[in-house]
């Protein structure tokens, strides 16, 4: 792998609060990396350290072999899409996304080509002239994009850029950006507390807890062979069950529940409920709650029954305990 | 149905405002426009006889030069309050919110005092042999007094000790509303922390510094006791001017062509700085 970005042994606290506790990553070039963490994890904190917003306490940032550890934000070759889109309020559109190449002394022909440029990649022709505040959510999205990439930075850092859109609008942008990816060929290190996005997007996902990579693999390792329970229940919603001294991940569409049988688990329906198309089921057993899901809205099953909770081996993963 | 009510209502509660503009602001202001075209009487008062007389009366050099010097003055204190209070509000801007109050509280505990008497206070520093005259003495940086009182440095000071809180208030409040994250997406698009202000934290507190520069350089055109009390009678200001023919020479007609004046050339100027800087709303000032 040709390594574009590497962190090593990142620390960080701030005050008494540690919030990273040894991150390593290594990203290569091209390559679509997401952090995947609940609120509070340290994924924006890692981010803000690999854009030089923020310094480690102790650990290094390389950009292409070079440690960039200590250096000025501007002096990196990275950009940020920002959470809050942060486009400066008081500059058109035009101005907004030329801005680097501004800094940079480049021609005024020239970026107001590029720029065209820029609008028509992300699917905002004719645009120039409008105000940050004349736009939609999704249009200022846009705008933010065109912003951190017309001038090609080395590492893209997208902080949760979906996050204040609705669902749908969600959905269709993160098509657009990995398409977008693909075509600038720019390492992109994404960050989503939204496991499904992970899965969509990504070429590798960092999942993240406590300042601490739990794991980090393709879509396919996180969500097939999670190392940890944590992982597990994190992104693919599986139970966790202690069995015979191992810790066992069984996802929901695994679970096989059979009315009045043995299984390995005799078990009690408590509730049900249906959304997204499937039929979740609610069983209190010794190992604790354990949810089952199935396709349609229909099931045999009432809340009060007394089942047998099994699953077939293969689809039980063993993982590291909490 | 509603809105037409609500309309009513809100005329109503904004009566109280309009009187009170047209009692206190536009009325004076109409009367000090025509007493500016009557004569000054023999003994007392006016006469209602029209003149432009006391306009061409404020062409003379020797009133002409007020404004210039007035002007002046007013340019010199404002830059150099500039100097001083938009850092300040900036700062005070960036402090933890404990910090912010405490600063707050400091700067309103003098406007507690009559700014008159905070003057005087200025006298018993400035004077032979005062304070600032012992202190500098004493540390060996100067061997004889400096006699500051009733001199053009004096009073720029004044001017300053004055009008700063105004300043530091109006940077202040833009500062305070001001998103950082745009000065991180400055220098995450590689600008350095210079480039980052002035293309950014400059343009977004912008109408605070304008407000500022208005609520600083108006003033300091008219304000004629801090000109009487620090600089004696060697600065002659528009302000002091305008209290002289009117209290002294009891010269109504031209102490109100001179205001007429003044307010006109403090106007234009505001517009112009408005113009100038394409802000629309100013912080705290329409």
């Amino acid at each position: 792998m040709d390594v574009i970005l590497e962190l090593s042994d990142i620390h960080k606290s701030f005050g008494a609060t540690k919030v990273l506790n040894g991150i390593d990553l290594a990203a290569g070039r091209g390559e679509f990396i997401t952090l995947l963490g609940s609120s509070g994890c340290g994924k924006t904190t890692t981010l803000r350290i690999i854009s030089g917003l923020e310094t480690p306490d102790s650990g290094r940032v390389l950009l292409e072999g070079a440690d960039v550890t200590d250096a000025e934000p501007n002096k990196r070759g990275v950009h940020t899409v920002f959470q809050s889109y942060a486009l400066f309020p008081h500059m058109n559109v035009e101005a907004n996304i030329g801005y680097s190449l501004r800094l940079r002394g480049v021609k005024k022909a020239e970026i107001k080509a590029k720029v065209k440029e820029m609008l028509d990649l992300v699917q905002l022709p004719g645009f120039e002239s409008r105000m940050p505040g004349e736009l939609s959510g999704g249009q200022r999205q846009r705008v933010a994009i065109a912003r951190s990439v017309i001038d090609s930075p080395r590492v893209l850092l997208l902080d949760e850029p979906l996050g204040a859109l609705d669902l749908q609008l969600r959905r269709a942008m993160q098509i657009e950006l990995k398409r977008l990816q693909k075509k600038l060929g720019i390492t992109f290190i994404y960050i989503t507390h939204d496991q499904e996005e992970a899965l969509n997007m990504s070429d590798r996902i960092a999942v993240m807890r406590n300042g601490l990579f739990e794991q980090v693999g393709t879509p396919g390792d996180v969500y097939d062979r999670p190392k940890t329970a944590y992982v597990a229940r994190f992104v693919g919603s599986a139970n966790i069950i202690e069995r015979g001294g191992k810790t066992l991940a069984v996802r929901s569409e695994y679970l096989e529940l059979e009315k009045d049988g043995a299984g390995y688990l005799p078990g009690v329906v408590k509730e049900k409920s249906f959304s997204g198309g499937m039929l979740r089921i609610a069983v209190d057993t010794e190992a604790g709650e354990l949810v089952a899901s199935r396709h349609g809205i229909d099931s045999p099953l009432a809340p009060g029954d007394a089942v047998g909770v099994s699953w077939a081996e293969k689809n039980a993963v063993e993982v590291e305990p909490e | 149905m509603k809105p037409k009510r609500r309309f009513r209502s809100e005329t109503l509660m904004l009566i109280p405002l309009y009187v009170f503009t047209l009692v206190f602001v536009l009325g004076p202001l109409v009367y000090m426009v025509i007493l500016s075209f009557l004569q000054r009487a023999e003994t007392w008062g006016v006469t209602n006889e029209f003149t432009a007389q006391n306009y061409a009366g404020i062409l003379e050099p020797v009133y002409l030069n007020t404004f210039v010097e007035s002007f002046k003055l007013a340019t010199l204190s404002t830059l150099l309050i500039i100097l001083l209070g938009y850092p300040f509000g900036y700062f005070m801007a960036k402090l933890p919110n404990k910090w912010k109050a405490r600063m707050m509280m400091l700067l309103m505990i003098p406007f507690w005092t009559s700014s008159l008497i905070r003057l005087y206070g200025w006298i018993i520093i400035f004077r032979a042999n005062g304070i600032l005259d012992k202190v500098l003495m004493g540390l060996g940086i100067t061997d004889s007094p400096l006699k500051l009182l009733y001199t053009y440095p004096a009073v720029v000071v004044g001017m300053i000790y004055a009008l700063l809180p105004f300043m530091i208030f109006a940077v202040y409040s833009s500062a305070e509303k001001m998103d950082w994250s745009l000065v991180e997406a400055a220098r995450d698009l590689g600008a350095s922390r210079i480039r980052a202000f002035f293309t950014v934290t400059l343009k977004m507190t912008l109408p605070g510094l304008l407000s500022g520069v208005i609520l600083t350089f108006v003033p300091s055109m008219g304000l004629f006791f801090i000109a009487d009390i620090l600089g004696g009678n060697k600065v002659v200001l528009v302000g002091s001017l305008i209290q002289d023919q009117l209290m002294k020479a009891h010269n109504w007609p031209f102490a109100a062509a001179l205001s007429v004046i003044l307010t006109a050339v403090t106007s234009l100027l505001i517009i112009l700085y408005r113009k100038m800087a394409g802000v629309k709303d100013l912080e705290g000032l329409v």
